[in-house]
This record gives C-alpha cells, structure tokens and sequence, in this order.
C-alpha cells in the first residue's frame, strides 16, 4: 500500500509538471506548429500517469468504489495514446519542417485517424456490446427454428468468436500501432540529428532523441510482457511501464525546456513548473493524509471534522511560497546552466556594456550576446550614420530614421513594412500574408527598406527622441518569431545600448577636447621657442619685435639672424593654425638657417623657402614671406617679398616708402623666380615690417585701419626708439580697434639705424 | 562668409559674399572643392562680386582651390575683382596665376 501510494504520487506530480508544459508552451510559446505540437506531446505524455496516480490515489482512499477507478489508466488509454500521433507530428516539425511536412501541412489531422478512429470504436461500441456476445442476436432470429437455429447458434458462436478475437487482436496490437508512430518519430529525429545545427539545438535534440528512445523501449517492454505473459504481469505492471515510458519521453522534452532553452520557454515556464509541481505535491499529500485522516477521525468520533481540513489548506497556502521558493533555487542550481540562462546573459551584457568605450567593441559583444541568447545568425547593429549616410542615393533613409524614432520599441518586419507604407493590412487583419508571401515582398522593396525588412525583428535605438541605431535580429535556428516577453526585454536592452552610446559619446569628445588642449598647448610651445628670445644687440641698429596673437596659436613668425658684417630678418605668415602650421613654421626656420651661408642673397634664400614649401604634399600650406638682409658696413638692405604685406622705411626725414616688390607666396609654384632690390639705410632711418594684421585691425565702423592712416602715424612716431616705436603701433592698433581689440595675428618688426 | 553655387554650361559658378578671411570659412570651401571633384566638376569660378576683403587666409583659401582643382586636371578663375583684392592679388603676384574677368560670359567661354 505505502509503496504504491508513493508510486501513484510520484506519477501524479511528474503527470502534472508535464501537464502543465503543455498548457504553459501554449500559452507562452508561440503559436506556430512547433508550439502546437509540443503543447500536444507534453499534453497527452502528461495525462497518462496523471490518470494513473490519480487513480491509485483515489482506490486508497475510496474503498468502496474501487471498481470505477481501479484502472484510469487502462479505461483511459485511448485518450493518452493520442501521446504517439503528437509525437509524429512533433518530430516532422522539429528542430525543421522535414521535407515530408509539405503533404501534411493541411491535412496534419490525418496522423490523429487511427487513435480517433481507435477511441470511437472503443468509446461507442465496447462499453454497449460485448463483442463476444454481438451476434447473440442471430439466436433470437424469428422464424429460426430447427436447423436452422442450430446452425444459427453455431454461427453466432463463430462470429462471436471470431468478433472477440478482432476486437482483442485490435486493442492488443493497437499497441504497434503506437510503437510504429514512436519509431518514425524516433528515426525522424534521429535523422535531423545530422543536419548543420547549432550547438544548443543539437543538445536539446540528443536530450529529447535518448528520451524516446528510452520511452519506447519502456513502452514496448510493458506491451510486450502483458501481451505474452500475461500471467506473470499483472495490470500495475503494465501501468508502470506504461506511465514510466511516459514520463520519460515528455520528461526528456520537459527536461530539454529547463536545461536547453527548448523553444523560448524560459523564465516564466520555469516558474510555470514550480507552480505545477507545488500543487502537485500539496494535492498528493492531501489526498494522502488527510482523507486518511479525517476517515480516522471519522471512524473514531462518528463526527466529519471540517476544521482539519480547512485548516490544512491554509496552512498549505501559508507555505506553498517558500516551499516554490526552495525548489526554484534548488532548481536553479542543479539545473540550470548559469551562462545560457537569458536573464544571466542580458545581465552580463548590460555590465559589459557599461564599461565599454569603443562602438566597435561595443558591437561585438552585442551582436555576440544576442546571436547566442535568440538563437540567430543574424544579428547587425547598425548606426543612423552608417543609414543617413547612404541617404543621397536613398531616399527612404530618411524616412526610416524617422519611423525608428517615433516607435521606439521593438517592430517585428510586417508592423515595420505596414508602418513604411510597403504593406497594406488593413481590413486583413484577421489573414495576415503568409510567410513566403512575406518574404518575396521584401525582396521587391527598395534599397534600405529591403535591408531592414530582410530581419524579423527590428530594435530601434533612441537617444532623446532621436534614433542613433537599430539593432536588427534575423530568422531564429528554433521558429520565426519573437516573443513579447523577449520583445520587452530588447526594448530594455536598446535603452542601455542608448545609455551607452551617449556615454561613449561624451567620453569622446572629453578626450579629443583634452587632445586639442595638448595640441595647441605644444604647438605654442613650439612657436614660443622658434621666435627669438630677445633681439639682436648692434652697434648702429635697434631691432625690436613683437608677435601676439589673437588665439592661442597663430601662424606668424618672425626671426633675425646675425653675422659680423650681416643681420638678416625676416617675417613670415604661414597658413592654418595649431600643429600642423607650427610644424610648418620650424621647417621653415630650418631651410632658412641652413641657407645662411648665403644670407646676403635674398633670392637665393626665398627661392629655397619656396621649393621646400612646394615639396611639402599638402595642398593648402603656403606662406608669405620678407626677407632682408642688411649690410651693417655699408648700410645697405637688400630683401625680396613672396607675397608678404609691403614693409614701409621711413625716412629721418618723416618721408614713408613702401618697399613695394613681391614675388609668388611660398609653396604655389617651385622654381619661381624672384627678384632682389635693394636701398640704403641712413641714419635714423626706420624698417618697419608687419603682417596684415596692424592695416587690417577694424573699428566698430566696420572701417579698416589701413596704409592711409599707418603711414602718418609711423611718420609721427620716428623719433623713438625701435622698442618704443614698436609699443606705440600695437598702442595705436588697440585704441583703433577699441573696443573688440584686434582680431587677427599681430607681428611687428622695427629696426632702427641710429648713427 | 556665404556661398551660393550655380551652374552655367559645365562650369560651377561659386558666388562668394562677406569677408574672406578663413577660419570655419576655409574648411567649408576646402569641403565644398573636395565634393565639387568628387563630382567631377573641376571647373569653377569664383564671382568675388560682392566680397569686400580677402587677407593672407583667404588669399590661402584661394591658393588652396587653385592648386587642388589644378591636381584634378580643372581649374579656378576669378570673376568680379575688386580693385582692392586685386591689390592684395599683386601684391602676392597671385594675378600671374589666377586669370581674373569681368564678365561671367567671358570666364564661361574660356573654359571651352
């Protein structure tokens, strides 16, 4: 009794835990075939030992009516064995649509015939006529008599007989008939075995494989042994194995549910199972105990006792949460593989994701996590970039980028479509195109539409309103489709890749705003150490110069050179700023030092300058340039131009001449040829050179400074000193330009010839 | 600095008015010769009409057209010089390498 109790109760939670699969793929999972066929498997594969336990249960318990349920399983048997024909059907779908599908698609039903057919016979005729008694009536013939009854009673007898066997041959063979619709099912999925899966699936295909064939061996042996040793076995054998073959075959799927993510039945079926089985087992106990029990107290008292078991259905209530919490851990724990559950795997990669700092990277793992955790090859991250990019040539691009903005949720391919205008549902709700429909659709689409379109599911990206990237998933290895509950968690997950994206944004711009500080920040140090420090000292001349610049690093330069008998001087205005023009201006001091040897040359010199910014390959570096070169014994200069603004000499005598040649500004054309000119220095005679800067220095009239007002103001002045004539003009430009100040570069050189 | 782009049988007209004087000015025309090659539209003039003052940056910003249109195998003319850019023109002998006209017709006609 106790064993077969523990039995029947064992049964009856594994029968319900499957059970409840089925009705929990159903309800989760989603519709299509696969699902359908899975509910059914573990639906049928769930009733048998359902029926079974439940029927031991209740013999204990209900003496008296043993007859009624003294064998649910074997009353039942024509509705558990529907088991079998779900089976089939299962493996033509599962993991692909086998290549036989395609003639039962419409006619799926058809696998069911010999069960319906199997339960009408015995649902309709065995419970009203004994077969062995069916041709009775042929005894009760009227006008048989004689003879003629004789040979009617005989023939009855034979018929019956005969009838008896059928039926007999029918319900014992029947049995093959389940063996057979097993074994195809076996062989078919054995044989899927041998396609190009992917690793998960093929775990899940060995787990679901060894299973049946396990429940068929079991299956087979229990029919077997009660067909031909019927006296050794009795029927709780044959319930045994049958129940056992049972809970193997829908256990092993069960068991490929928790363990393998089979379908995309995870978390919520998960708890779905604890649920089963907490009932299942408080349902046990109850029937177990407390009938016995109250029978007891029955018995002993004369009195039923309500209370108990109200009272025991509270208390069950009171610890029905953490017994379910319990066995989840445990199941957790045991089962479950930490690195392929989901929820572990999303929370892995919003860790990541937090601490990546490339898009690139960022990419990889995203398309690495999701590929693994969906069951896709196809997973692209793509950038609104990358699609505004193609944008000249498309023009949905655009349109795109705006739908993705707007939804801002997870779009499977025909809201997509619908929502692009490419596919018109309306008033078809209710027949939505077929899949391959669908897809030769897709294949007409234009340009980026047809991109999108060709992934099932389509993720945007929004960052304050405004679509940065979409994360498209394609067709899955197990069904087609994505569930909400996988929907919603991508929706989650498109909000972090979001986060992250501003985040690595903001770090970006950081760095490069910090790169360009270090940038200008050696590129002044640059230009600092190129300007000489301090002036040449002379005998007969004053030099002074000045360079300041409006932002933190310009491109004007200026230098003296000195030898005994020469002083060379130049001031040059080379293009762009930052880096780049520094380097430029140290090329240039360079090629100038090195050509010293011929300082008295100045077209020697400004020809060297320009061959060496013309092999420089970059096309906008150019450079105007002075260059001069005084004669300290015989005061004389000679200088030539390339390009730079006209420097002025003013006289002792308060006459302004501008020294007005010039050639070709550097780095345009090589092998220019530049021309030299040459005046005399008297004494107290001033060289003034600048950049643009002091004529174009602006007023708040909008007026230019200009040679008309440059020219008197340096006459007025040309009694100071150099270093003071040099003050008075950046004085004199500041005052003009007051009160903006002057908004370019500023370069001033002043040499003075004193006796 | 302001743009406006045109076309007159094969050849971009660019009509430039305000200052030239660089800056953000420079990247914008370096971007826009680089596309107008990329479109294979090497030849372009330059209407300075209503530009009242080129300094050494834009005289670079020119320079930096010219040469770049020049490497693509087209070319950079000058239309409607004032007399004060065309100062700062000879001054930096840029007039011996730019070819400068008054009259749109004229600089269209010498492309062909």
């Amino acid at each position: 009794m106790a064993t077969s109790s523990f039995l029947a109760s064992f049964y009856f939670i594994c029968g319900a835990i499957i059970f409840f699969f089925g009705i929990m793929i159903l309800r989760y999972s989603t519709r299509d075939i696969v699902g359908w066929a899975t509910a059914l498997v573990l639906f049928f594969a769930g009733i048998g030992p359902l029926l079974g336990g439940m029927g031991v249960l209740l013999e204990s318990n209900l003496q008296q009516n043993t007859y009624l349920f003294e064998n649910l399983v074997a009353s039942f048997d024509y509705i558990w064995e529907f088991f079998f024909p779900s089976l089939f059907l299962f493996a033509l779908v599962y993991p692909k649509r086998h290549r036989i599908w395609k003639y039962f698609r419409r006619w799926a039903g058809i696998l069911f015939f010999p069960h319906l057919f199997h339960l009408i016979l015995l649902l309709v005729l065995i419970d009203r006529v004994n077969p062995e008694r069916m041709f009775n009536f042929l005894n009760d013939l009227p006008g048989s008599s004689g003879t003629f009854s004789s040979f009617f009673a005989t023939l009855a007898k034979y018929l019956n007989v005969w009838m008896g066997l059928l039926f007999k041959a029918h319900t014992g063979l029947f049995s093959l008939v389940n063996v057979a619709f097993a074994g195809f099912s076996l062989l078919f999925l054995r044989h899927s075995l041998s396609f190009e899966l992917p690793p998960r699936v093929r775990r899940q295909m060995r787990v679901v494989v060894a299973g049946l064939g396990l429940c068929i061996l079991t299956y087979s042996l229990g029919r077997a042994l009660s067909f031909f040793r019927r006296d050794m076995f009795d029927q709780d054998m044959v319930i045994a194995f049958i129940n056992a073959s049972l809970i193997i075959g829908g256990g092993s799927i069960a068991f490929a549910i928790i363990r393998y993510q089979f379908l995309d039945i995870r978390l919520i079926a998960r708890k779905g199972i604890f649920y089963g089985a907490t009932v299942a087992l408080f349902a046990t106990i109850y029937l177990l105990t407390i009938k016995q029990i109250t029978g007891v107290f029955y018995r002993f008292s004369g009195a039923r006792v309500e209370f108990l078991e109200t009272g025991l259905i509270v208390l069950f209530i009171i610890v029905f949460q953490p017994v379910l919490g319990r066995l989840e851990e445990w199941t957790e724990k045991v089962l479950v593989r930490e690195e392929t559950s989901p929820r572990i795997r999303m929370r892995d990669l919003s860790a990541e994701l937090l601490s990546v700092i490339e898009i690139e990277t960022m990419k990889e793992k995203i398309q690495l996590a999701l590929s693994q955790m969906f069951g896709t090859d196809k997973v692209e991250t793509v950038f609104a970039e990358e699609i505004m990019a193609v944008g000249n040539d498309d023009p949905y691009a655009e349109k795109v980028v705006e739908l993705l903005s707007l939804v801002d949720e997870p779009m499977v391919r025909l809201d997509f479509m619908e929502a692009m205008d490419f596919l018109n549902l309306r008033g078809r709700n209710f027949f939505r195109p077929s899949r391959k429909v669908v897809l030769e659709a897709v294949e007409t689409l234009p340009g980026i539409v047809r991109r999108f379109a060709r992934y099932e599911l389509i993720v945007p990206v929004v960052h304050e309103q405004k679509c940065v990237a979409a994360l498209l998933l394609g067709a899955r290895h197990e069904h087609n489709r994505y569930t909400v509950q996988e929907q919603a968690m991508l929706a989650m997950l498109a909000r972090q890749i979001a986060a992250s994206l501003s985040r690595i944004e903001l770090l970006k711009e950081v760095v490069e705003k910090k790169v360009m500080e270090e940038e200008l920040n050696l590129a002044r140090t640059i230009q600092i150490n190129l300007l000489p420090s301090a002036p040449p000292q002379l005998e007969n001349y004053e030099a002074a110069a000045l360079s300041v610049s409006s932002k933190q690093v310009g491109g004007d330069y200026y230098d003296f050179i000195k030898n005994d008998t020469h002083l060379a001087f130049t001031v040059a205005d080379v293009s762009g700023k930052g880096v780049p023009a520094s380097l430029l201006m140290a090329s240039l001091q360079a090629s100038l030092r090195a050509i010293m040897d011929r300082m008295d040359d100045p077209v020697a010199v400004i020809s060297r300058l320009n061959d060496v910014m013309c092999d420089i390959t970059a096309t906008d570096k150019f450079a105007t340039m002075f260059y001069g070169c005084i004669n300290l014994r015989k005061n004389e200069v000679v200088y030539t131009n390339a390009g730079h603004f006209f420097p002025v000499v003013v006289r002792e005598n308060g006459e302004v001449e501008e020294l007005d040649y010039s050639g070709l500004i550097l780095g345009v054309t090589p092998g220019f040829e530049y021309c030299k000119r040459k005046i005399k220095m008297g004494s107290g005679d001033i060289i003034v050179v600048t950049t643009d800067g002091v004529t174009e220095a602006e007023n708040t009239q909008g007026e230019l400074y200009g040679e008309e007002r440059l020219h008197p103001f340096l006459s007025s002045i040309r009694h100071n000193s150099a270093d003071k004539i040099k003050e008075l003009i950046v004085e004199e430009v500041n005052r003009f330009s007051y009160p903006q100040g002057a908004n370019d570069d500023l370069t001033i050189m002043v040499i003075k010839r004193l006796g | 600095m302001k743009f406006k782009m045109r076309q007159s049988s094969g050849v971009t007209i660019l009509d430039i008015s305000g200052k030239l004087m660089g800056g953000a000015d420079a990247d914008h025309f370096r971007d826009m010769i680089h596309c107008l090659i990329e479109d294979g539209e090497t030849k372009v003039i330059v209407n300075l009409a209503d530009v009242k003052w080129v300094n050494s940056t834009g005289v670079g910003i020119l320079i930096t057209g010219y040469t770049t249109l020049r490497k693509n195998k087209g070319d950079l003319k000058l239309l409607n010089v004032s007399n004060k850019i065309r100062s700062v023109l000879y001054v930096t002998k840029l007039n011996l390498i730019f070819e400068c006209y008054d009259n749109e017709n004229e600089a269209v006609n010498s492309f062909s």
